[in-house]
């Protein structure tokens, strides 16, 4: 019993001898250790419960990512299939309407007019026009509009063109 | 013990004391009896606990943890520009507990039309099978499994795994193999990069929960799968089904069998296009014969008849024993020992030159230079070209072809006659274009390959690279260009035009072998072939036709010619290789004529490799 005292002391003067903290008296320290344990097994259970919870969501998501990649496969072999040359081939032909093309007209260099001098051509467009373009990109552009509207000008007033050409 | 003295005059008042009684015998019983209980059932704990403590865990953990095969991503095969010619994606085999089925009518009417298997053979499986699995079906795509999941059977299951798919359907079918149900690979690149492909399997082992569920913070242990690698082929996907369609056309065009078409890049060995028919869809490889599986361009050897001259020729200008001025008498038949071996017209040419000797494609001509170099250097060139051994090619099932050389048992000079103009000798259509390649690329013969790389699909890095490897010097690089001229010169005389390219200098030979039966030589039936290469003037591609027993005319010249320049021309426009040959414009012209002509000439203007020996 006389070692519970020593151990237990009650009353001010033990209070007095011994530095307890937060001035509890013994017998708070003790419930209030009784709730620390309690809060302490409660935040576990708590964080095994989220932990449980996160393990589900986390093995949705993989089954998730799994679906996904079984569709981005499954997606890539539709794309590639479509892609195939066998069904281009096809679908050129029906729904397109083109035909394969059988021959194919070398034009030697020889039979070209003499190589163009761009340079030259684009500084006679512009001063036959009075455009001066800054950019050599501009120049170009308008010089290529100006041919074309030319070959335009030379298709409509010729001939019949004939048949169209199936598209190759 | 004495009881203690009471004192005088005190008179005892306590009632008397008794000594202690014994027991009664029905505690003791009973007490014994909790002892023995308390004995058993400690015996039973340490049985439980300690003795059975292994098995029981192992029951758990058979219970509560499942462990799992993860499959491995097998890898992609793509062709030199990217293209997905093989491809895995994940597809589902359906199986079933039969004894957790709770209506097997209902789950065989519910599930029968969706997974396409017979009601009475699934009722069989369900009914008849005693054990706790069975599969009900192959593997089904994406679509199904979706049907079967939300029929919500109980008893019915998935087993995840992946099936092999080729977009491009039969395109390259041979080269590539397949994979069958099972995921074995079988013939082609499938399956001589087996290991390669398709990986190594992973493995998880997870606790569960009663529904199946993993539990997050359980026992958890995952070997991650090792995914294969993905291969990038030298194969153009497109110069590839240019080779196939117009294989297709010419064997509609002349009622033949079967036929292959190899084209080649002379400097690398690298394979461009490898096509054959009859072909099959690997997708839906159990419809076709096994019989078509095999790859005919490496796997069954032939005659190669009268491409073979070329050999014959440039092992003996090489030698320095002939060059393509050299002259000889053609008497137009040879006998030897008991046999005679004519001219493939029956003619004879008197004087004639080397030159012409090829463009007239003359058996008594190469049989002369077969005997000017003897037996032993003859087979020892033959063997230099790579003819009786395989070239290498990463493929399976290559065969390498045979012959029988001066000192083989059985060996008459008469072979060396037939050997001459490629009777008598089976090369396989690799074999055969592995060797002209050779002539076009300095006298070199490269290893052909078809895989360029291996790349970690994850990491996106190449792992391995194929580098092109010398086979063999097999001739000097003047005798190659002496070869190449030649070459050139057959290909542009007479009516055998039919290969020249407008705008382009080309080469080659044609071949009109004989095939052989049990009791000689079939009279009427052929193996129509052209070798070339393209351009000649600076060599890149060199290309094998093989029309197989072409029934409207049996002759190379006219069955093979016109598909290797339709190649050839298809592959300069392709590759975008500038013209070379204005002059020779009006050649090809001529060609373009013939070309456009309905119905080709029956008359043969040059070769065949004919025996009459």
């Amino acid at each position: 019993m006389a070692a519970v005292s020593r151990l237990f002391p009650i009353g001010g003067q033990a209070a007095g001898r011994l530095p307890w903290p937060l001035d509890l008296p013994p017998i708070g320290l003790v419930c209030a250790s009784i709730v620390c344990i309690v809060v302490a097994a409660l935040l576990y259970l708590t964080q095994v419960s989220r932990v449980a919870t996160s393990g589900y969501d986390l093995a949705h998501l993989e089954y998730r990512r799994e679906q996904l990649k079984r569709e981005h496969q499954q997606l890539l072999f539709e794309l590639a299939s479509l892609q195939s040359i066998g069904h281009v081939d096809q679908a050129a032909a029906r729904e397109l309407g083109m035909a394969q093309a059988h021959t194919e007209t070398f034009l030697p260099a020889a039979t070209l007019p003499a190589a163009l001098d761009i340079e030259a051509a684009i500084q006679a467009d512009e001063q036959e026009t009075g455009n001066i373009h800054p950019t050599w990109r501009q120049r170009l552009g308008a010089l290529i509009a100006r041919v074309q509207s030319k070959l335009d000008r030379t298709d409509s007033a010729g001939p019949s063109a004939g048949p169209a050409r199936p598209p190759s | 013990m004495e009881p203690a003295a009471l004192p005088p005059g005190a008179e005892s008042t306590a009632t008397e004391v008794l000594p202690p009684a014994a027991p009664p015998i029905r505690l003791a019983v009973l007490l014994a009896f909790i002892l023995i209980c308390v004995a058993l059932l400690a015996w039973r704990l340490f049985y439980w606990q300690v003795l059975q403590h292994e098995w029981l865990k192992q029951q758990a953990s058979s219970e509560q943890v499942r462990e799992q095969v993860l499959p491995p991503q097998s890898g992609v095969i793509y062709d030199a520009r990217g293209h997905i010619l093989a491809a895995s994606v994940a597809a589902d085999f359906v199986s079933a507990d039969p004894s957790a089925v709770a209506d097997p009518g209902l789950t065989v009417e519910r599930l029968s039309p969706i997974i396409g298997v017979p009601a009475a053979q699934l009722r069989a499986k369900l009914t008849e099978d005693a054990g706790s699995y069975v599969r009900l079906s192959g593997k089904v795509d994406d679509r199904v499994r979706r049907q079967v999941l939300a029929l919500r059977l109980p008893g019915i299951q998935l087993e995840p795994t992946t099936q092999r798919v080729y977009p491009e359907g039969t395109l390259a079918a041979h080269l590539l193999g397949f994979a069958d149900g099972e995921g074995q690979a079988w013939y082609g690149l499938e399956d001589y990069y087996r290991s390669t492909i398709t990986g190594h399997p992973g493995r998880i082992r997870a606790e569960m929960d009663t529904a199946g569920t993993e539990i997050g913070f359980g026992l958890r242990e995952r070997a991650a799968p090792l995914d294969g690698y993905d291969l990038i082929l030298t194969i153009d996907r497109t110069i590839q089904h240019f080779a196939e369609r117009e294989l297709e056309q010419a064997l509609e065009r002349h009622e033949a069998e079967s036929g292959t078409i190899i084209v080649l890049d002379v400097t690398t060995g690298a394979i461009v296009a490898m096509a054959s028919y009859p072909t099959f869809n690997p997708n839906h490889y159990d419809r076709f014969q096994a019989g078509l599986f095999r790859n005919p361009a490496i796997s069954m050897p032939f005659e190669p008849g009268s491409t073979f001259k070329l050999v014959t020729v440039a092992a003996a200008i090489d030698l320095g024993l002939i060059n393509p001025h050299t002259t000889y008498t053609d008497t137009g038949a040879v006998t030897i020992g008991p046999h005679t071996i004519h001219n493939w017209d029956g003619r004879s040419y008197g004087h004639t030159t080397v030159t012409a000797l090829l463009q007239k494609s003359l058996n008594t001509g190469a049989i002369w230079v077969a005997q000017l170099l003897g037996p032993q250097r003859f087979y020892r060139y033959v063997t230099a070209f790579g003819f009786g051994r395989r070239t290498g090619v990463d493929l399976q099932g290559e065969a390498p072809g045979r012959f029988r050389n001066s000192a083989a048992s059985g060996w008459t000079p008469s072979d060396l006659a037939t050997n001459s103009f490629g009777q008598g000798i089976t090369a396989t259509p690799l074999q055969l274009i592995s060797a002209i390649a050779g002539l076009a690329n300095h006298g070199q013969r490269m290893r052909p390959y078809v895989v360029q790389a291996r790349v970690n699909p994850k990491t996106e890095e190449v792992v391995a690279t194929t580098v092109p490897a010398v086979a063999e010097q097999v001739v000097k690089p003047s005798t190659a260009r002496t070869m190449l001229q030649l070459m050139e010169a057959v290909a542009r005389q007479g009516e055998t035009s039919y290969a020249l390219v407008p705008g382009y200098r080309v080469g080659g030979k044609t071949g009109t072998a004989s095939i052989p039966t049990s009791d000689g030589y079939d009279p009427e039936l052929t193996i129509a072939s052209y070798v070339g290469v393209a351009p000649i003037d600076v060599p890149r591609f060199a290309i094998l036709v093989k029309i197989d027993q072409p029934k409207s005319v049996p002759w190379g010249s006219v069955v093979a010619a016109p598909t290797f320049r339709n190649i050839a021309e298809a592959l300069m426009v392709y590759y975008r290789i500038a013209p070379s040959d204005p002059a020779g414009r009006q050649a090809a012209q001529r060609a373009a004529a013939l070309k456009r002509q309905a119905t080709p000439s029956p008359v043969p203007s040059d070769e065949g490799a004919r025996n009459d020996g």
